[in-house]
């Protein structure tokens, strides 16, 4: 062959796998014959009616769009909220909020643990203030916020510290909307880490639960997140019945301290990954708009208006890589759509830039925009659940919702899935399949552009704009801004506020209420764990790092 | 002569709970015939760099997700040559950003490798950089 000749491998591009990427063999071609045992009333029926297989509404995205939203944050407060308007005005409706690592961890700027972190994936969120700047000239009424928090303190301090905000603005806080994860299955299942006890995680997700369905009706207790357990490795059957068996815990939970499941019924919402196999996700989440369906009438006796959930679905973070990260943006609207086409009721996306940090102003746009075009341009939304009824979605869709019912028996026999979580079952499960994705890839079985195959060179790779800032600097701020705080606070009103707190903790008496009056009183999100940790018996501490401030 | 086995002790430092690569990696040093110990979730810096000389390993992989990944690797460093253990290889993965390469290399953090990155890459990297500095103590005058 001459110097300059390549051949053309014909061959050399086909398919390397005949499976979904959670393991469920596809055939070529479905048929009706593959239908055979759906009945249209039964198992699918009209969007909006029971069992939603098909959507939660009648109309779908013709009368309500999802919630529009992306990760917008910043090194700071104030900063954050200048772009979080830029972008509320250019449509985004979902408003989340982006705590950093610390934030996460209900640790405060300075604890030694998480000091280097302050700034890192989000923005310092140490006290009420700090939202209150966060959240500066934006509606609190009727607008839906989304927590972005996922550990249980955070997700609780977040909601205490919101509820706060409102009445101390004057906002009528029946009216507050919006989600917090308040999972505290998911945050010890996929990130095992015995210092956060289970039984602190639980109280806080029923103390919550058990007020806000009395004084925020339109606020979403928990979530059952399957987004974190999917990233940390599992796949999509695993995601849905972990997250499905967490649900129930989190309702017989509520219902024992007393809840009607009608509070509860029209707000059960799971959070999901969108990852790359488009068809998956769609199947996995109408297969689980059923399942949900028959549990909430056969389990809570609930009539059909009561047994919908509703999903908030985000692209797969773990499915973007490092390598030829333009190749993101695919991704990225790949599984938007699938999101769309499942029937999303919120979409939340990650910056192509995400395997480098928080995104860029040019992934925010992109992000957004791309939300905009798939509802103005595409002509996608016109039609509600425009698959169903497409042989292969159909079949998939059965075939996913059997083998997520398996699995949730299984849990069921293993006592449910705070019993599974206890004997360890959770987290061998998440540990296995980490490996056996890695697996997937060295041996090939998956392809992966820029990863496994059709690699190139860093030095050819087109260079993508990402967000810059000195986290250096931004560390210094907020931890001068903290210590400034803790200055100026009228330290008696912290202490009574905060001792108040801990003999709640100790005498088993709702913590919501204590804990918004401490932060109006001026305790940082440290201070607020820290009591509620003491109360329950366990160090102030939960890295045995800092110790009970000496005014307490 | 057969080299001993490399003891590497594999970290996450900071406050990120991104473990799954540290899982997977936790496996793939095992398979490589390592002696693996691995810290878990939530290490300062200080906690990373004690444990690494307490146990005398022959390097430290650390792997961190957030932000501040750099800034963590570099405070290692800083803590690793002031405690006595700059005869310890480190290496780094996670998210970091090509900015960050240059001087990261220049503080001995090599590697740096990001999310995607063969498993093979890493381990060849390991064992030659065990290698390299086992040959560089030997002539400085024999195995510790």
């Amino acid at each position: 062959m001459a110097e300059n000749e390549i051949t053309v491998e014909r061959d050399g591009n086909l398919i390397t796998t005949f499976e979904t990427q959670s393991g469920i063999p596809v055939k070529g071609v479905y048929t009706p014959e593959d239908l055979d045992s759906v009945n249209y009333d039964r198992d699918l029926g009209l969007p909006g009616e029971y069992p939603y297989t098909r959507g939660i509404y009648p109309d779908m995205y013709r009368k309500r769009l999802w919630l529009k939203s992306i990760i917008v944050c910043d090194e700071s407060p104030r900063a954050t909220n200048q772009k979080y308007k830029k972008l509320i005005s250019r449509g985004q409706t979902g408003l989340r909020i982006v705590g950093d690592i610390p934030t996460s961890l209900a640790i405060d700027p300075d604890h030694p643990l998480g000091t280097l972190d302050v700034a890192s994936n989000g923005c310092p969120v140490f006290a009420l203030s700090e939202l209150d700047e966060y959240l500066n000239g934006i509606p609190l009424e009727d607008v839906d916020f989304e927590s972005a928090f996922g550990g249980t303190h955070a997700a609780f301090n977040l909601y205490s510290m919101l509820v706060a905000v409102c009445e101390n603005r004057g906002s009528d806080v029946s009216k507050l909307r919006g989600s917090c994860i308040n999972d505290p299955i998911h945050s010890l299942g996929c990130h095992v880490f015995n210092n956060y006890p289970l039984e602190v995680g639980k109280r806080l997700n029923e103390d919550l639960t058990e007020f806000a369905v009395r004084y925020t009706p339109k606020w979403h207790p928990f979530v059952g997140c399957g987004y974190d357990t999917r990233e940390a490795g599992v796949n999509a059957i695993q995601e849905m019945a972990f997250i499905i068996a967490s649900v129930i815990e989190y309702c017989d939970a509520a219902l024992k301290r007393g809840v009607d499941f009608r509070q509860l019924g029209s707000k059960i919402t799971f959070s999901v990954s969108s990852e790359i196999d488009f068809f998956e996700t769609i199947a996995k989440v109408r297969a689980t708009r059923r399942i949900w369906a028959g549990i909430a009438m056969e389990r809570y006796g609930a009539s059909t208006k009561f047994c919908k959930c509703l999903f908030a679905i985000r692209p797969a973070g773990d499915s973007l890589t490092a390598q030829q990260p333009i190749n993101n943006i695919s991704r990225i609207v790949i599984e938007t759509l699938a999101g769309v086409f499942a029937g999303a009721q919120s979409l939340d996306l990650p910056g192509f830039d995400e395997p480098f940090g928080i995104p860029s102003e040019a992934a925010e746009l992109i992000n957004l925009d791309l939300q905009h075009i798939i509802t103005y341009e595409t002509g996608i939304p016109l039609a509600v659940d425009p698959l169903g009824g497409s042989y292969y979605v159909e079949w998939l869709t059965n075939t996913i919702g059997r083998e997520i019912k398996k699995l949730l028996s299984e849990i069921k026999e293993m006592g449910g899935m705070y019993s599974a979580l206890s004997k360890g079952w959770v987290e061998e499960q998440v540990r296995k399949a980490s490996i056996d994705r890695q697996d997937e890839i060295e041996k090939k079985k998956r392809i992966v552009v820029g990863i496994n195959e059709f690699q190139l060179p860093k030095e050819k790779e087109f260079p993508i704009p990402l967000y810059k800032h000195d986290l250096r600097e931004a560390r210094e701020k907020a931890i001068t801004k903290l210590k400034r705080f803790r200055e100026v606070r009228d330290t008696g009103g912290v202490r009574s506020a905060l001792l108040n707190l801990l003999g709640h903790a100790s005498d088993s008496k709702n913590l919501v209420r204590p804990a918004i009056e401490a932060f109006k009183a001026g305790a940082t999100i440290g201070e607020v764990t820290g009591m509620i940790r003491e109360g329950m018996g366990y160090s102030y501490d939960h890295f045995g790092a800092v110790e009970r401030p000496s005014f307490l | 002569m057969q080299e001993p086995r490399i003891r590497i002790l594999l970290a996450k430092p900071g406050a990120d709970c991104h473990d799954r690569g540290a899982h997977v990696l936790v496996q793939a040093f095992k398979d490589a015939g390592m002696e693996v110990i691995y810290t878990g979730l939530y290490q300062t810096p200080k906690m990373i760099t004690e444990t690494a000389i307490q146990e005398d390993v022959d390097i430290v992989a650390l792997s961190c997700l957030s932000d501040s990944s750099a800034i963590l690797f570099t405070e290692v460093m800083r803590l690793l040559k002031e405690g006595g253990g700059d005869g310890i290889c480190v290496i780094g993965g996670g998210t970091i950003r090509e900015e960050d390469r240059p001087f990261l290399e220049e503080e001995g953090v090599t590697g740096n490798y990001g999310p995607g990155t063969p498993l093979k890459v890493i381990v060849d990297h390991i064992v030659e950089r065990v290698h390299n500095e086992r040959c560089k103590k030997t002539q400085q005058g024999g195995l510790r």
